[in-house]
């Protein structure tokens, strides 16, 4: 080949290779699994929601256990949370990473407690850090 | 140059048609997208400042806001060049002047700047709203009238509906710049008190402002606590952010009557086990606020929306978005009827466009005709057509470019340019289709380029001379006060852009046409240009004398003329044939609301009778925010005249039936007419020596002192004090000791009457994106006499009951309607008329007597007067008119290059226009805007054509023929089928004009045709036989200035490459 031909490939290879690699995945090619995923449960319109190990550990989800006292059955306040049609819920896990909501009622909220006689029973296990997070997941934020 | 651009044409012919032809089609289009209006923007530049103050007397106004506005703020402004203000019971009206040519923008920046300011600087005390700075308006601003009823829903309802709903939609409308609502009603719960019913439970009307205030979530009442609602806050969880708001619990009347009463402790009253509630001692209804003004339309009362535009608005626009906006908004308002048929000055605009697109459709057919039948062939004709088009097309984009408003004044300049550029293509044209046929049969080889470029090119400098001296004829109008001064420039413009595109045209596209077109046409002179070269040849070689035929023609011509002009009328304000009226009502000062009323709505429904008329409505009083700065004793019923009928007589039935209304005073006139009296009607004949000063009563004697003094002034035909009306006032004024002995103070008396007669705004209800009052007043019984004041109960600290009479006079008192200032001062203006002596000499005259007269402290005089402009714009016109003047004699000696032919062609150029003066003698006697632009536009012609003949006769006898009679006619000959043919094509474009004219559009326009149609008869007589016969005698230059030569060389050379 001519010298001026040449070049001419040279560039337009150089050139090809780039837009191809321009054209390729935005993220560098690595492959991201989601942090959280959400399946729905049957008959209701709650979600579970599956977090990653990775995720937990990043959220650093707390969990403590239902305990039950002469006001009621207690949580931390902390772990409660408040629907936009008034009633509260907690989020409850029973096999490790998955977490869904159970409602309580009626609560009274007294000294950082959370006091109620409807909802998940004493021991059950519920989430005291990162509540919001999850129920930003299962509502769908940003989406 | 000018050969250049035909050379280069005539090259690229092809080129310049296929231009010529975008050119015709862009301006076409750009025609509809062209903003539309009847008039041009004739105010000068304002800015207007309203405070509205329900309640408060025109005496308090002015001392409370007024002053304080005009004096502190306002008067420094800067470019300032008038102030004004108007203080009326519940308004305050300062206008601002600003020096010509002062941006609308920066002017509006300026009072801003001072406006914020209003409160804290000037202390403008808190019983007003704030001042509010009116959107920039145009001249004639109003563009729609938009009446709601309804047989459902109640006029407060329909009130909420117009404020909240459909005037924030309005407003959004592109083009509109206000809304004013006439009848507007607001929804207000309205806590009424009675004494004895206070007294009965021992509380007084503070208890109540009290308790009703702090009821509400909100109150202005900086003494409440409800002053400072609080706000919700918010708690925040571990989780979640929860905010707190606070859901008012009262919207109701009866809600608020549940509220216990609060005593100045802030504890409840218990009577018996049960709190004292409010509605145990007031009644609590739901009413409207006391009314300003009112509307009632043809069906009955009515709520009226006035619609006011920005200037350089689209009109069309602008009442199309409202239509739209309110069929949008029509579904969702049930049971309210909404009429837009009133005042559409779109319709008239749209009516100009039609009947003058009638007019010129008509006039270029009859054009055709009269030149493709006597004259040319078809071709030729053509080619004219399309030069004129083309010009049209041309002027459109120019004004386009230059984002000017189509109006009235526009249109008329262009039409005033038709002349030219109908001579223009018709001249030129023939001219080159008159030396192709020559060339032709005799067949000497010249190319048709060259003739095409030799004839172009003697065509152009008469024309190129016949422009300069139009441009000075325009420009002493640009001078002018008043409203030739207002309207005038917008004629001008337009006609200059419109001879400048067709002067460039003219070199451009005729001659590329003519060489597409004429290149080889072959037919003989026709049989009618013939026949005219021929009898004119035996006309001027049969009649000996020509030069006494020549100035007998003149002389009787001009003598006519000059006889004719003090039989015709000035009017120089355009006079529009709009078919909707607008009666103007003005009651007695002090009439009440409830009486204009019932007089508005029975005229309305006698009005109704009137099968020539329709869509009637009527508004009294004023709004807020309005355009009308009156009290309720005046009123505005406007009418349109159905399409069928005639306009005047269906005025004549207007008026007939409101003569029949004794009490008030009914004007009639069309919106534009109406609004060019208020911004530029200065009575020249009146002297005005206007006194300034600050108390009535010296004010009142001083007036007196100067009329008596100005009673002997030699040319002072009479001498009268303008009156200020006066009206009925109760004054109420506390006697200190009295009130003393009760221990209240003067102050204390105000606000306890102001609370019964007036009402206090306690607090705000907010509903559904909606804000209404709640307000304290009395019941309307302890309110409905005079006499009810004097029973007024006063809260005493003691508690004794005492009522208002007890400690202040009540008086009944003549107080001035309206408080008018002028520079901040209040005045009265001494009106002398003025008799035999101009008015500059009786000014200057009563000057000096008024200064020999002592003045009172603080008072100063002016002596004004519309002579005193139009001394200084008549000097102005006068030195630069004579200017003007000097420079066309001086184009003529250069066009001609001799001083005696230029003091000829002067001289008999006024014979042309006496054509003009005599057709409009006959036709409206009337001298108007048209009239001064059709003469204008026939010495634009004439110029032309006598420019044209002389140089004709000159280039003659440079080449050689003999001075004589001989040389004339031939010279005459040689012009004759151009001259003829423009003459036969302007009277026969120019005719239908004529016909319709005093056409809806056709006003001015109108005015011109007849003008032309006059004109352009003399003008040819001119040419045929006064010129030709003065130049016989007078023409011929014995010792020829060698200059003179070398504006013939071009000849010379044509005349090579024609032979």
């Amino acid at each position: 080949m001519r010298a001026s031909t040449r070049r001419t490939a040279g560039v337009a290879a150089l050139a090809l290779a780039l837009i191809l690699t321009a054209c390729g995945r935005g993220d560098g090619g690595l492959e991201l699994e989601p942090p959280a995923t959400k399946v729905k449960i049957e008959g209701t319109d709650r979600y579970v929601v599956h977090v990653t190990e990775k995720a937990a550990e990043r959220l650093d989800i707390n969990t403590t256990e239902v305990s039950e006292t002469e006001q009621g059955l207690a949580v931390p306040s902390a772990a409660v949370i408040l629907e936009p049609d008034g009633r509260f819920w907690v989020y409850v896990t029973d096999e490790p990473l998955a977490y869904h909501r159970e409602e309580i009622s009626p609560v009274r909220e007294e000294g950082g407690w959370a006091y109620y006689e409807n909802g998940p029973g004493p021991g059950t296990t519920v989430v005291i850090e990162s509540v919001a997070e999850l129920w930003g997941e299962e509502t769908g934020v940003g989406k | 140059m000018l050969r250049s651009m035909v050379r280069f044409s005539l090259r690229f012919s092809w080129l310049i048609v296929g231009a010529a032809v975008g050119l015709v089609a862009l301006g076409a289009m750009q025609l509809g997208n062209a903003r539309k209006d009847l008039l041009p923007e004739f105010e000068p530049t304002i800015v207007e400042v309203q405070t509205e103050a329900l309640g408060l007397s025109a005496y308090e106004v002015e001392q409370l806001i007024t002053v304080p506005l005009e004096q502190d703020l306002l008067n420094g402004v800067a470019f300032l060049e008038e102030i004004e203000s108007a203080s009326l019971p519940g308004l305050s009206s300062v206008v601002m002047t600003f020096e010509p040519g002062t941006d609308i923008l920066d002017a509006r920046q300026l009072v801003t700047e001072r406006i914020t300011q209003a409160v804290a600087v000037a202390g403008l005390p808190n019983v007003a709203d704030a001042p509010q700075m009116l959107q920039p308006l145009s001249s004639t601003s109003r563009v729609a009238l938009v009446s709601l009823s309804s047989d459902e829903l109640t006029q407060i309802q329909q009130s909420v509906l117009a404020r909240w709903v459909i005037v924030p939609n309005l407003l959004g409308v592109d083009g509109v710049a206000n809304v004013a609502i006439w009848g507007f009603r607001d929804r207000q719960l309205q806590v009424l008190m009675e004494p004895e019913r206070l007294a009965s439970e021992r509380l007084d009307i503070y208890d109540v402002i009290r308790t009703a205030g702090n009821a509400l979530e909100v109150s202005p009442l900086t003494f409440l606590e409800a002053s400072k609602p609080g706000t919700g806050g918010f708690i925040d969880t571990v989780n979640q952010r929860l905010h707190v708001f606070h859901e008012q619990t009262i919207s109701t009347p009866d809600e608020l009557a549940q509220v216990p009463i609060e005593d100045d402790e802030g504890r409840a009253i218990f009577r018996g086990g049960n709190p004292l509630l409010l509605g145990d001692v007031t009644d609590i209804v739901e009413d409207h606020q006391p009314l300003i003004g009112d509307a009632h339309c043809s069906d009955g009362p009515c709520i009226l929306l006035v619609i006011e535009k920005f200037p350089e608005a689209n009109t069309p626009e602008v009442a199309d978005g409202v239509d739209d906006a309110l069929s949008a908004l029509q579904p969702g308002l049930e049971g309210m009827e909404i009429d837009t048929s009133f005042y559409r000055p779109a319709d008239y605009i749209d009516s100009t466009f039609s009947n003058l697109s009638i007019a010129l459709i008509v006039g270029a057919v009859l054009m055709l005709a009269v030149l493709g039948l006597a004259f040319f062939d078809w071709r030729t004709a053509l080619v004219s057509l399309v030069s004129i088009a083309a010009s049209l097309g041309g002027a459109a984009i120019v004004l386009f470019f230059f984002d000017v408003t189509l109006n009235t004044m526009i249109l008329a300049g262009v039409a005033m340019a038709l002349v030219v550029i109908i001579d223009d293509s018709v001249a030129g044209v023939g001219l080159v289709s008159d030396r192709l046929q020559h060339g032709r049969t005799e067949s000497n080889g010249a190319s048709a380029g060259k003739t095409i470029l030799g004839a172009t090119i003697d065509e152009r400098r008469p024309a190129l001379y016949a422009f300069f001296i139009v441009i000075g004829l325009i420009v002493p109008f640009f001078f002018m006060e008043g409203e030739v001064g207002a309207f005038f420039p917008a004629i001008a413009w337009a006609y200059l852009a419109a001879v400048a595109v067709a002067l460039i045209i003219s070199l451009t596209v005729a001659p590329a046409l003519s060489l597409l077109i004429l290149r080889n046409q072959h037919s003989a002179e026709s049989g009618a240009v013939a026949r005219l070269k021929e009898s004119y040849a035996r006309r001027r070689a049969a009649s000996s004398g020509k030069l006494t035929t020549a100035l007998a023609t003149g002389g009787v011509l001009v003598l006519v003329a000059l006889l004719a002009l003090p039989f015709m009328d000035t009017v120089m304000r355009p006079a529009l044939q709009e078919r909707d009226v607008v009666i103007d009502l003005e009651g007695p000062p002090g009439m009440s609301l409830p009486a204009m009323d019932q007089i508005a709505a029975d005229m309305v429904s006698d009005l109704r009778g009137l099968s020539d008329i329709d869509n009637i409505a009527a508004h009294v009083g004023r709004a807020i925010m309005s355009d009308e700065i009156a009290d309720v004793n005046s009123g505005q019923i406007w009418v349109s005249i159905v399409a069928e009928a005639d306009r005047d007589s269906a005025i004549e039935d207007i008026d007939d039936i409101v003569a029949r209304y004794d009490e008030v005073r009914g004007t009639l006139s069309t919106y534009s007419e109406q609004r060019i009296n208020e911004v530029l009607d200065r009575s020249a004949d009146e002297v005005i020596v206007r006194v300034y000063g600050e108390d009535d009563v010296t004010l009142a004697a001083t007036a007196d002192e100067v009329a008596a003094a100005l009673a002997d002034v030699d040319g002072a035909a009479s001498v009268a004090v303008r009156d200020v009306a006066d009206q009925e006032t109760i004054e109420i004024e506390v006697d200190i000791d009295r009130a003393q002995s009760f221990g209240l103070k003067p102050g204390d008396v105000r606000r306890t009457a102001a609370v019964y007669l007036s009402g206090l705004t306690v607090g705000n209800l907010f509903e559904e994106q909606k804000v209404f009052d709640v307000v304290v007043w009395g019941d309307p019984s302890i309110r409905e006499t005079p006499a009810d004041i004097t029973e007024l109960e006063i809260a005493t600290p003691s508690g004794t009951r005492v009522s208002l009479g007890e400690v202040a006079d009540v008086r009944t008192v003549e107080a001035p309607t309206v408080i008018l200032h002028e520079s901040v001062s209040k005045y009265l203006d001494v009106v002398v008329s003025v008799g035999d002596r101009p008015a500059g000499e009786v000014g200057a005259a009563i000057a000096d007597r008024v200064e020999t007269l002592q003045f009172p402290a603080e008072f100063h005089f002016a002596v004004l007067g519309g002579f005193a402009e139009q001394e200084a714009s008549n000097s102005a016109v006068l030195a630069v008119g004579i200017a003007i003047l000097i420079a066309i004699y001086l184009l003529f000696q250069s066009a001609f290059a001799s001083w005696r032919l230029a003091t000829l062609a002067f001289l008999v150029l006024p014979v042309a226009v006496t054509g003009g003066i005599l057709t409009t003698l006959i036709f409206s006697r009337e001298m108007t805007l048209g009239f001064v632009a059709g003469l204008i536009a026939i010495v634009g012609l004439a110029s032309r054509w006598v420019i044209s003949l002389i140089r004709r006769y000159q280039e003659l006898e440079f080449s050689g023929t003999e001075f004589g009679p001989d040389l004339v006619t031939r010279g005459t000959l040689d012009r004759i089928v151009p001259i003829v043919a423009s003459a036969a094509a302007l009277v026969a474009f120019f005719l239908p004009a004529v016909v319709t004219s005093g056409a809806v559009g056709l006003e001015v326009t109108g005015d011109i045709a007849i003008t032309v149609v006059g004109g352009v008869i003399t003008s040819l007589a001119l040419a045929l036989v006064i010129l030709p016969g003065l130049y016989t005698r007078w023409g011929h230059v014995k010792n020829p200035d060698t200059s003179a030569e070398d504006l013939y060389i071009d000849y010379a050379l044509v005349e090579e490459e024609r032979v």
